[in-house]
């Protein structure tokens, strides 16, 4: 039979080449690809972690069977770092992936400055996956964290785990769209919902939103029920605070970007856009609170005369009646019902944090207004919007009320651009024709980001909020 | 210059990162963009010009403003200019090597002829022609952008865009048509195809 240290030899070797190989395959994309500076600190953090990890596997057997040492306990040692390994391994392939001609980099310098902007995440980075699924997330570093201060007790020298990392995942198929992506902000709400512990913060409103509902029932309940109630309103209350959240740094973009996706998932037809889930209240339900803070901040008055299809659909869900809303609990039948009232009550406070977050960083109309109708002059001249003649002056539109612009364009009028193009006939629309325009429309948005970026470094004066060339 | 877009005389170019000093009295000097196609090694005997095989000849890859590509000896890829143009339906651009740059055996055009209303970014064929790798550094000076002032039509056409590379930001792939519909249209009856299956095997039927 094989003996004990033998069996952890086996065991260490197993993993040293497992964390080689994700050390090599790391180091073989960064060698072939570009990335943002948020992934080379993802990829630094795992060599380093990896040379210290090699280090305490060879240590591990180096010192034998000394007579004052537990194979067992060792091996549950090993076990702790497996489980890290194994996490990072299934971020490592998603974050090699996402170098930068797959994903919309001007788009995330823009969200990640802005992120730096909200003042306690002057250094926050976030990372960018690549995710098979059609979908967009936030990776939880909770767990990762925690599991990683684990991993530095047994782990000479073990590297941090990065300050203020975070992880958001992009649909592979939409690693080259500009406006769908915009869905990131809701993402990258979840990650200051949950660096902020903003959970916790609310518990207090919760419990005090359950009780006034489910009065005497919340007190007699089981305790893994009543947590099973908080969480269900927490996790609701979160989405809307995410959902708040990018619809203050990006304006209504954002509520076009989220009908993209739930067209495309379906989401949006009735009954199912009043149906609230275990984790996200109902679609109408998130449009309703989009439009009232686009409406309150001056957004919705802004897009003016355009009338798109989007709004029309924005307004017609947030119009919904809140006794539509619907919560099924198959065990509790009553219950679904009372945790949509309870967590109505919690709409003010949600409200309030988002507002308290993002503060000074909310994106102002006013560029937008100011630009919109030039933007649009622009576009239908198939010119990129970064540098705007406007009156015989010279300006840099802000890339907000760029890409507000753009992709109000693109839902507003692609038709205007189409009957520029030789060859176009108005009278037998090609789908194919105005998917390639709508992509072109992306592009040139896409590229006065890119610009602004370099011109913003240019210029010394900014009136407006709009740099204007001395 | 300070013209509205939608005017048919007006030029664009952005970003112009020192604003009018980039204008000589006849032409413009523009930047290296960040993105490039490079050649792939092909799997194929030979590449065929047809509306399928166009990308299959390059590779894309981005170099962000502060790193460099290496173009080794006798080496020939694809760039563009980090600015936008859109040109005045009465004026027609040439795209010359900048001289400090040609001097170091860079040539960047062989197709360097634009016409009036083109609007893009502008594709650079940047061949190194010496026998040195050499490095391009994405931001820096590149090309020069000479404008030719064109006899107007007369009564001046409403502006109608190229489908064809429409407004590119990027380098891209060129676009053919199938060379049977090309042919056809001069009146060439038969043009031979080579059958997907043998291009596969590498083989050339008889």
């Amino acid at each position: 039979m094989q003996s004990e240290l033998a069996g952890l030899l086996q065991d260490a070797a197993s993993l040293d080449r497992f964390v080689r190989f994700l050390k090599e395959f790391c180091e073989e994309r960064r060698a072939s690809h570009h990335y943002l500076p948020s992934s080379v600190s993802f990829f630094h953090y795992v060599h380093q972690l990896a040379e210290k990890t090699e280090a305490f596997l060879q240590d591990l057997i180096g010192q034998g069977e000394a007579a004052d040492r537990s194979l067992r306990v060792e091996r549950l040692k090993l076990a702790v770092v497996k489980a890290f390994w194994t996490i990072l391994h299934g971020l490592i392939k998603p974050a090699a992936d996402a170098h930068t001609l797959k994903i919309p980099a001007p788009l995330l310098g823009l969200l990640e400055q802005q992120l730096h902007a909200l003042g306690t995440f002057s250094k926050s980075q976030v990372v960018t996956l690549l995710s098979p699924d059609l979908n967009y997330f936030q990776y939880r570093t909770g767990p990762l964290r925690g599991l990683a201060a684990q991993l530095t007790l047994f782990v000479p020298d073990a590297p941090p785990f990065p300050e203020g990392l975070g992880f958001i995942a992009i649909p592979y198929s939409q690693e080259s769209c500009l406006f769908t992506n915009l869905l990131l902000y809701h993402e990258l709400g979840h990650f200051v919902f949950e660096t902020e512990d903003d959970a916790a913060r609310l518990l207090p409103q919760v419990d005090s939103a359950l009780t006034a509902v489910l009065a005497a029932q919340f007190a007699s309940a089981s305790e893994a029920l009543r947590w099973w109630c908080r969480d269900r309103l927490l996790a609701w209350c979160e989405e809307t605070y995410a959902d708040l959240f990018a619809a203050s740094l990006i304006g209504p973009a954002y509520s076009f970007a989220s009908i993209e996706l739930f067209n495309l998932l379906a989401l949006l037809e009735e009954p199912h856009s009043l149906k609230f889930g275990n984790d996200h209240p109902a679609e109408a339900y998130r449009f309703h609170e989009q439009l009232n803070y686009l409406t309150t901040s001056g957004w919705w008055a802004a897009l003016g005369e355009v009338r798109t299809e989007h709004q029309e659909l924005i307004e017609k869900l947030a119009a919904k009646k809140e006794e539509e809303y619907e919560y099924r609990i198959p065990d509790y039948p009553q219950l679904g019902d009372l945790l949509i009232e309870a967590f109505l009550l919690m709409r003010a406070a949600v409200r309030d944090l988002a507002a308290e977050t993002c503060g000074g960083g909310a994106a102002d109309t006013g560029p937008f207004i100011a630009f919109n109708k030039t933007i649009w002059k622009y576009l239908v001249n198939a010119t990129v919007p970064s540098t705007l003649n406007l009156e015989g002056k010279t300006f840099y539109p802000p890339d907000v009320a760029t890409i507000n612009s753009g992709f109000l364009f693109s839902l507003a009028s692609l038709g205007a651009l189409l009957e520029k193009i030789k060859g176009y006939e108005s009278n037998k629309p090609q789908v194919s024709d105005y998917g390639r325009v709508a992509g072109r429309i992306e592009l040139w948005t896409m590229k006065a980001i890119e610009d602004h970026a370099l011109l913003s470094k240019q210029q010394k004066s900014e009136i407006n909020g709009c740099f204007i060339e001395k | 210059m300070k013209r509205e877009v939608d005017n048919p005389t007006s030029l664009v170019i952005t970003p112009l990162l020192e604003g009018d000093e980039a204008f000589d009295s006849d032409s413009v000097d523009l930047r290296l963009g960040s993105y490039f196609l490079l050649p792939r090694f092909f799997q194929q005997p030979f590449f065929c010009p047809d509306s399928k095989s166009s990308s299959f000849l390059q590779v894309s890859v981005h170099v962000p403003l502060g790193d460099y590509l290496v173009v080794p000896a006798h080496q020939t890829v694809l760039g563009a200019t980090l600015e936008f143009i859109k040109l005045p339906g009465d004026v027609s651009g040439q795209i010359l090597t900048k001289s400090s740059v040609a001097r170091t055996f860079i040539v960047i055009e062989t197709a360097p002829w634009i016409h009036p209303g083109y609007r893009g970014c502008l594709t650079l064929e940047i061949a190194n022609v010496s026998n040195t790798p050499l490095l391009l550094y994405p931001g820096r000076f590149m090309a020069q952008l000479v404008l030719m002032r064109v006899l107007p039509e007369e009564p001046p056409a409403a502006e109608r865009f190229s489908p064809k590379y429409l407004g590119p930001v990027y380098p891209e792939a060129p676009s053919f048509r199938e060379p049977k519909d090309d042919l056809a249209a001069i009146g060439i009856p038969k043009t031979w195809v080579i059958p997907e299956r043998e291009v596969r095997r590498g083989t050339v039927p008889k």
